[in-house]
């Protein structure tokens, strides 16, 4: 996925040229204007006083405040959800990311009976309506103990992201080289052991961004989240963050600074994967 | 031109599965299996036995533990919430799968030409996409606020109208609105996703156009199009199984509301279960929807064991 020119290179006048330019100029600047405003104003708002915000609506704020960020770092916003966030996305992640190596080995390595019965049960997890395990599993976690707790929400979010963390991994491992697995095996190396030593290294771009997948989609996760976690000290981001912003005595300065904190992980993590995901949804869904 | 349609196909495969050297050998596939083994029993436990528990659930009455048979689906299907939750799914799913696939092409091909940041832009336009729902929620909730939303002040002082408009209140309003909340969100994906299959276009059917000195139309419709019909087919089918089955943003947003017109079914589900604590409703509920969906599915695997064959 290097950027190789595709356009049918237009032949014409300089005049021409610029003027395609100034044209694709001002679209881009609209199409990130239509993307982006929506979190410039998150931003803006959250760095209001109050009597700047109901004064009157400004696009470009005339008051600054960093009190809104105060708060909501001394709340249970971060003492508690931020938190139980943290543990649930690194679990996730850690999960996710050996699920998804030990498959891909077997996946794109062996070739066993079964092989397509599990490429099938992988696509079923997004073809699949989540909304319909909610209950069954709200059952079982209750009966088993989970409700409540981080194991039963790793479980579930490590579902979800394992289909798209494989799709993302396999797409990149195929571009690997396959020259230092086969060395490895021609010096002795059990298939698994080559394909650690050889192959697993030069596929950490692939890795980190299947990771990186996994830690958004369970910071993310609302569902879920709301459902099999509802007691106040075991509420994730998402949940903490829809209490928020549907109270009715909400102040839109600490609640906008609440959405920025938690979208900064996501700031943080997303680029590693960025480049990958495209490429691998579009794996997962024709491949 | 016309003699690259019949391998254009092959080549869209970017490897054939064969490519991989995979152990056909005694002990390998042994291995095999026991390597997938973990991935496949969490998701059998966590999405498989559940689905049928839920089937079986649905024959039952929840409260006695007798067998029911049809009861449930009978009181579901003549609820008066079932059919319109249908027809609000039906708005929703297609709504978004139109506006989405509209303008994800045209940012794909925008996004297709080579400019400087191109790139960068790429990377900033998945943000809306990863930010968790409940952030884009609450911003959209914020900016399309009656009081102080920005969203209002915009339309008013440019004088669309005097008043401003309740988006997620109205009736008149909330679907449309939750809809293009929607399609902000996944548009750029979308056109990620074209933006990849067009980058997989080999670069000599355009120079062989050029050459025969087709314009941007022409290399749009007999070389791009081909390609992406092929692919967009089975990405359409799973955007089709994708957005339907959508529940956080619309119930964060509007939770079903105003008078139920964001109600689409897997709000309608969840409602069944949580809000009116009706398991065995909510049960049958889910089995109709999943035998809605399992057309798409179906038609979604055919699709993928037509590329697989080749």
């Amino acid at each position: 996925m290097t950027s190789v020119p595709q356009t049918p290179p237009t032949s014409a006048a300089p005049v021409h040229n610029v003027v395609v330019a100034i044209l694709r100029g001002a679209t881009l600047v609209v199409l990130l204007l239509i993307f982006m405003f929506p979190f410039y104003w998150m931003v803006a708002t959250s760095v209001q006083t109050p009597e700047g915000l109901f004064s009157g609506v400004k696009i470009v704020p005339d008051t600054f405040t960093l009190e809104n960020y105060q708060s909501v770092l001394q709340s249970d916003f971060v003492r508690i959800n931020v938190r139980n966030s943290l543990l649930i996305a690194a679990g996730t992640t850690v999960v996710t990311t050996l699920l998804t190596l030990a498959a891909s080995l077997g996946y794109l390595r062996y070739r066993y009976r079964g092989r397509r019965f599990f490429s099938r049960l992988v696509v079923l997890v997004y073809l699949f309506p989540t909304v319909l395990v909610l209950v069954p599993l709200y059952f079982v976690a209750s009966r088993l103990g989970l409700l409540n707790n981080p194991v039963g929400l790793i479980a579930v979010h490590s579902v979800l992201a394992l289909p798209l963390c494989l799709w993302i991994l396999q797409s990149y491992l195929e571009g690997v080289p396959r020259e230092p697995e086969e060395a490895a095996m021609v010096f002795g190396a059990s298939r698994a052991r080559a394909f650690r030593i050889a192959t697993l290294p030069l596929a950490a771009p692939g890795i980190l961004a299947s990771a990186a997948f996994a830690f958004i989609l369970s910071w993310g996760e609302f569902m879920f989240s709301f459902i099999m976690s509802p007691d106040p000290s075991r509420k994730t981001v998402p949940v903490a963050l829809k209490d928020l912003f549907s109270s009715y005595a909400m102040d839109w300065g600490v609640v906008t600074a609440a959405g920025v904190v938690a979208t900064i992980p996501v700031l943080l993590l997303f680029w590693l994967m960025a480049k990958y995901l495209a490429a691998g949804l579009a794996k997962g869904a024709f491949d | 031109m016309a003699s690259t349609s019949d391998t254009s196909e092959i080549r869209l495969e970017r490897l054939p599965p064969e490519a991989i050297p995979i152990v056909r050998d005694s002990g390998g596939s042994s291995t095999g299996v026991l390597l997938s083994l973990p991935a496949t029993l969490l998701i059998l436990v966590v999405i498989v036995f559940p689905f049928a528990y839920v089937a079986g659930m649905s024959l039952f009455d929840e409260a006695t533990g007798t067998f029911v048979g049809t009861t449930n689906f009978r009181r579901v299907l003549s609820s008066t919430d079932f059919l319109p939750s249908v027809w609000v799914s039906l708005i929703w799913t297609i709504s978004n799968l139109v506006i989405q696939t509209v303008c994800g092409l045209a940012l794909a091909l925008f996004l297709n030409q080579r400019f400087r940041g191109r790139d960068a832009a790429r990377t900033l336009f998945l943000v809306p996409f990863v930010v968790p729902t409940a952030v884009v929620a609450l911003m959209f909730s914020w900016m399309v606020n009656s009081s102080f939303g920005v969203i209002n002040y915009l339309i008013v002082t440019s004088g669309m109208s005097d008043m401003p408009l309740n988006f997620l209140g109205d009736p008149r309003y909330a679907l449309p609105t939750v809809i293009l909340i929607n399609c902000w969100r996944w548009i750029p994906l979308v056109a990620l996703i074209i933006f990849s299959i067009l980058q997989g276009i080999p670069r000599s059917e355009y120079e062989a156009a050029r050459v025969e000195g087709a314009g941007r139309w022409a290399t749009f419709r007999f070389i791009s199009y081909p390609y992406l019909g092929r692919s967009m087919t089975a990405i359409g089918l799973l955007g089709i199984l994708l957005t339907f089955n959508i529940f956080d943003l619309i119930w964060l947003l509007t939770a079903g509301g105003p008078v139920g017109r964001t109600m689409s079914l897997p709000v309608l589900i969840y409602d069944f279960a949580f809000g009116r604590q009706d398991l065995g409703a909510a049960a049958a509920a889910s089995v109709l929807m999943f035998l809605m969906l399992l057309v798409f599915t179906l038609l979604y695997f055919q699709r993928r064991d037509f590329k697989e064959d080749l």
